[in-house]
């Protein structure tokens, strides 16, 4: 899971690129990820059926991505674990998906891993697919759906000819993008002031010794961030009908060229 | 030096992302001489050549593939890597796919290439003989520049290039076999559920529904009225997880990036990673209770008007 900044509260007029080459996002709130939401819900769906599922929530951050840990522990999520480690916007995915695979291997037996297939900063939308070439896993993209079937996986997926269903034995790496009726759930009161308690493991990169052992890819570097204004002039209509008629004006004129009309 | 090009084909045809991509490689060619070269994964039955001319391709490997059988993304990654190794090439260009999207990190991770995904621009960089890859971050409110060193794979999200026909040239085709892979197969089964239809990406009237929509019912009026004009229905990230629309209809950075005459946007805030699925359409006009809602910003034409009035106006013209 990935703690970023509520984008969608930003205004337009803030994105301005300062001289540091850095953006000041700092009044957008902490949340987790939307789509590592979808992969936290996910695996709380498959603890809920199967009691003997062991879940984990695993994070690479420094000590301010806590609260994002402890409201999956108020979900129910039975053990929240931290990697050690500021990512920032240069960070690359190849050495965020390392840390992970180390984190993995060290906690050992895991069978499944959920991840988003994007978190919204560097928006590199690579680290899951990274992180199963790096266990040697196989990895399933932009999933809809899994459920457990014997010691395998039933998965949904999107894939360009539509949504496929692939069976899966053995240990995958899924990637979760939208689909319906996939919101994270509440966390009751009682759960939320439990998890205040509750510990958090903690790693440093130095407590991962099998992390200098993965493979390290080249990897790109960010040189230059900068912003393109694209506004346009946006004329304001009061009436809906008067909407509707300039809509129609449109289609209108649209058809015209081709014959054809409404 | 070769710079390939991991194309698709639908139908027998070249995808447009395909296309794309090869545009692409003619403008990296035009800076830094290399021959292109079009990997395709394709059976005899699927592959008609006198098409791929046009595009500016110099050669085309085909990788042999059984028409009666699927390729497995664990084949088609060998396939590629089995390429790499003989070919080394500088750069891959992939096709804006889901496919290309996650082929070309999992082999880059493979064969130690860098990478980037979802790409918006790229040049050479001529003193350090790299390249220099413009992409979208911040969900698409900034743009990163970033300079990715060789071999160096990169995917460009669809339609961030204007496709140009070049004149026909002779081409020479090598047909080669496709890897098999000998490891054991994580993937029992597959089956497809749903096929993707096109049609959105064909239509010159869009209609986007999005969460301001409120409920069900009132997407459905919007689908009849839809219907009535000849419009496609699209939805935003926030209408498809209320079930509202399928998968597929998603527009924006993560769904589908469309560019018709005429766009409606009902009820929708105009975050920009959704406002990167549109804001190619000619027009967009718009509707959102909220008088200050971005989506005015990149709209032509605005009303601040609840939806469900706006619906009703359509109803009474067009139902
Ligand atoms: C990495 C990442 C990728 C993403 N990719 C995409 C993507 O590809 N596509 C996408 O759509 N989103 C994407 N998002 C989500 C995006 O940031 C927004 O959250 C989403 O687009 C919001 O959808 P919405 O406008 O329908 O909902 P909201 O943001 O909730 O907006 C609803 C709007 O409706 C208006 N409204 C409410 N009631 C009415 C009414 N009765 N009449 C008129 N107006 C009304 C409100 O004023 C509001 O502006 C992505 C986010 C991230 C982090």
């Amino acid at each position: 899971m990935k703690q970023v900044l509520d984008l969608d509260q930003v205004l337009s007029s803030d994105w301005i690129v300062q001289e540091n080459q850095t953006i000041d996002l700092s009044y957008a709130n902490r949340v987790i990820n939307t789509y590592d939401e979808l992969g936290l819900e996910m695996m709380l769906r498959l603890q809920d059926e199967d009691p003997k599922c062991n879940s984990i929530s695993l994070t690479v951050g420094t000590e301010d991505t806590e609260s994002m840990l402890r409201k999956a522990l108020a979900l129910q999520v039975e053990e929240a674990i931290r990697i050690d480690h500021a990512v920032s916007m240069s960070q690359t995915p190849q050495a965020v998906a390392r840390m992970l695979c180390a984190g993995i291997r060290k906690i050992g037996d895991v069978d499944l891993v959920l991840c988003g297939r994007q978190a919204s900063g560097s928006d590199y939308g690579q680290t899951g697919l990274i992180l199963a070439e790096l266990l040697s896993w196989p990895c399933i993209s932009l999933v809809t759906e899994v459920v457990r079937r014997n010691e395998g996986w039933v998965i949904i997926h999107q894939v360009d000819d539509g949504l496929e269903e692939v069976v899966v034995s053995g240990p995958v790496v899924l990637t979760m993008t939208q689909s319906a009726d996939h919101f994270l759930r509440m966390a009751t009161l009682r759960n939320t002031m439990d998890a205040k308690k509750k510990a958090i493991t903690q790693w440093s990169l130095s407590d991962l010794e099998e992390w200098k052992l993965v493979k390290e890819t080249a990897g790109v570097s960010l040189s230059r961030i900068f912003t393109v204004e694209e506004s346009n002039d946006c004329a304001m209509v009061d009436d809906p009908e008067f909407f509707v008629d300039r809509m129609i004006e449109e289609i209108q004129k649209m058809n015209q060229s081709e014959g054809v009309s409404l | 030096m070769t710079i390939g090009v991991v194309g698709e084909m639908r139908d027998g045809k070249l995808t447009q992302e395909t296309i794309e991509a090869i545009c692409r490689a003619v403008h990296v060619k035009e800076q830094l001489k290399m021959t292109i070269e079009l990997v395709l994964m394709e059976s005899r039955e699927n592959f008609d050549s006198p098409w791929i001319d046009r595009w500016g391709a110099d050669r085309v490997i085909v990788y042999e593939r059984d028409h009666s059988e699927r390729l497995e993304m664990e084949a088609k990654l060998s396939t590629l890597e089995a390429y790499v190794r003989v070919t080394k090439p500088l750069a891959l260009l992939f096709a804006g796919s889901i496919q290309g999207q996650e082929l070309a990190p999992r082999l880059a991770t493979r064969t130690s290439a860098s990478c980037l995904v979802d790409c918006t621009a790229v040049k050479v960089d001529p003193v350090d003989q790299e390249l220099l890859v413009t992409k979208p971050i911040y969900g698409g409110n900034a743009y990163g520049e970033y300079s990715a060193p060789f071999p160096c794979y990169l995917s460009f999200r669809a339609k961030s290039i204007a496709v140009e026909v070049k004149k026909e040239v002779p081409i020479s085709i090598q047909w080669r076999m496709i890897e098999k892979t000998n490891e054991k197969v994580a993937v029992v089964s597959h089956r497809l559920l749903s096929a993707a239809t096109y049609d959105l990406e064909d239509k010159k009237i869009l209609f986007v529904c999005g969460r301001g929509l409120q409920k069900l019912e009132n997407i459905k009026r919007v689908e009849a009225i839809a219907s009535r004009v000849g419009a496609g229905v699209a939805g935003t990230k926030k209408a498809i997880e209320n079930g509202w629309l399928p998968l597929e209809t998603m527009v924006g950075q993560t769904g589908k990036i469309l560019a018709p005459e005429l766009c409606v946007v009902l009820g929708a805030s105009g975050a920009t990673p959704f406002v990167h699925g549109v804001k190619n359409a000619k027009k967009i006009m718009s509707v959102n209770k909220d008088q200050e809602a971005r989506i005015f910003e990149v709209s032509d034409l605005g009303s601040a008007d609840d939806c469900e009035s706006v619906i009703e106006a359509m109803e009474r013209k067009f139902v």
